[in-house]
């Protein structure tokens, strides 16, 4: 197992969002995490993140416990983060923007490696090294919001919402881009809107209901299960 | 000569308002204390010069020094510890904190020191083009540690880490970015910046306990009308309004010198928000 969540408790100040989950990840899989607006999807991401503290619980990533780590730490493990919104630094270049996702490798062969690797993946940032991220379109940002995330060459990555306001044509490229990575090596937890879609590319799945887990299994059979079908897929 | 002495004066509020700028843009802290670091670095240069006889660059070395310590003491301490809660009041406590503490250190130097004005003694004789080579020294340095701060910021990795955190804490944090280091570095430099502003401009106008009520104000305008993150705005801003005072105390009414600033504030915020560099 690489990442496994031992009920853990989390939220924001006093105010409890996510209540006594248990989740597991295996190493080379695609684990999808789906449920509602609100439901304490990407409250579970920043808390793995380390952006919020656990109250209770424990995270464990390939053998360590990493609940109380210091956020800045967490990256040194292996753990990215493909967060909600992009969060790009948009008055900076393509280039710098990258660099930062490598801000923790201090062997600089290293960088330009995972940098041509990053742009073998996404030849468009190659072309656009020195435009303000600001400038690029929505699908643009996100290949380089995914490229930033995998300068630090992951072992693990975290992607909140990652086809969030993208056209359709955009949307299957990030899921066909989340499929390729997992191809290289990259063990990946999926936190999606799209419920139909991210199952349909994942090993397993967990839904989550008002900040607990309500069900998990084979990714196959949530997409058969009729209260997914009834309550994410519209059938 | 209205022009010269405006941009010298200017200078040196851009000087106080870069360090002001970059720690409020990463910290939301606005920080007031620098108007009492300010104070205290230009003692530390009059003692230096006079008790100590040390040359003038290295009085104003010692005031840059004193001003970072100083500054990066008062973040470590003190505004670390509410930054570390996350409870909604904690910006508004370190605002609290920052004027204490300006008043403060303000008062510590009047009641060992007095109010008393101490001649800084001149380091240096002659005059070009009716300006004296201590006033152009002023705007030269600051051009100089203007240059200097933005090559750290935009080429080194520590720069680019400092404009990652300006932009998005949370995010920098993710990508390994520690915050804590990130805060030292910039109140140190903020602090090293209001010491040379002290130290240059004070042999031009003596050392006092309230010196650095005007420049920690007109700093406050400028970070306001240059906007937050914007290091060649702070500078054009800072020279804008020495000299927009100058003109106006002479061609208007001397007596409203220090009232231009607000007016020009006021005006401009009226039309323009975000400040005229303004990008957040």
């Amino acid at each position: 197992m690489m990442v496994e969540l031992k009920s853990i408790n989390a939220g924001y100040g006093q105010i409890q969002i996510v209540r006594d989950v248990s989740m597991s990840i295996d190493k080379d899989e695609i684990v999808a995490l789906v449920g509602a607006n609100g439901a304490g999807k990407s409250t579970i991401i920043k808390t793995i993140s380390g952006l919020l503290p656990v109250s209770s619980g424990s995270i464990i990533f390939e053998g360590k416990r990493i609940e109380n780590m210091p956020a800045h730490k967490i990256i040194t493990t292996g753990i990215s983060l493909v967060p909600e919104g992009r969060r790009l630094f948009s008055y900076m270049t393509v280039q710098e923007n990258l660099e930062l996702g490598a801000y923790v490798e201090t062997n600089q062969k290293r960088v330009q490696e995972n940098m041509e690797w990053v742009f073998g993946l996404f030849p468009i940032l190659d072309e656009r090294r020195a435009q303000l991220a600001g400038t690029f379109s929505g699908g643009e940002q996100q290949m380089l919001t995914i490229g930033r995330a995998l300068m630090s060459k992951p072992k693990f990555l975290m992607m909140d919402e990652p086809s969030l306001g993208l056209s359709p044509v955009i949307v299957d490229e990030v899921f066909k881009i989340v499929k390729v990575l997992q191809n290289e090596g990259v063990t990946i937890l999926l936190v999606e809107q799209n419920v139909r879609k991210s199952l349909e590319i994942a090993n397993r799945g967990y839904v989550l209901e008002h900040g607990g887990i309500v069900l998990s299994g084979e990714a196959t059979e949530l997409l058969e299960d009729e209260n997914v079908k009834k309550a994410y897929l519209g059938m | 000569m209205q022009l010269g002495s405006g941009l010298i004066i200017g200078s040196v509020y851009a000087l106080v308002a870069l360090g002001l700028n970059i720690i409020w843009s990463i910290t939301d802290i606005p920080d007031f204390a620098q108007g009492s670091f300010y104070v205290i670095a230009a003692y530390a240069g009059y003692f230096a010069v006079t008790l100590a006889g040390v040359p003038f660059p290295v009085a104003l070395l010692l005031g840059m020094c004193v001003g970072a310590i100083m500054a990066f003491s008062c973040e470590r301490f003190l505004y670390r510890r509410w930054r570390e809660r996350t409870f909604r009041a904690a910006a508004r406590v370190q605002l609290l904190v920052a004027i204490a503490l300006f008043f403060l250190f303000a008062n510590a130097a009047n009641a060992i020191w007095t109010s008393k004005a101490k001649i800084f003694p001149a380091y240096m004789k002659g005059s070009l083009l009716g300006l004296s080579y201590m006033r152009i020294n002023v705007f030269l340095a600051a051009i100089v540690l203007f240059i200097l701060v933005y090559l750290f910021i935009m080429k080194t990795k520590p720069g680019k880490a400092i404009r990652a955190a300006s932009m998005d804490v949370g995010m920098a944090q993710v990508l390994g970015i520690n915050i804590d280091t990130v805060n030292s570095i910039v109140f140190a430099m903020g602090g090293a910046l209001s010491g040379a502003a002290a130290v240059l401009v004070s042999p031009l106008y003596s050392v006092f306990p309230t010196m650095g009520d005007l420049p920690l104000l007109k700093a406050l305008v400028v970070v306001i009308l240059g906007g937050f993150g914007s290091v060649s705005g702070v500078l054009i801003c800072g020279l804008g309004l020495g000299v927009a005072e100058a003109f106006g105390a002479t061609y208007i009414s001397s007596a409203y010198q220090h009232g231009f600033a607000f007016f020009v504030l006021i005006l401009t915020l009226l039309l323009r928000p975000k400040g005229l560099f303004g990008r957040v």
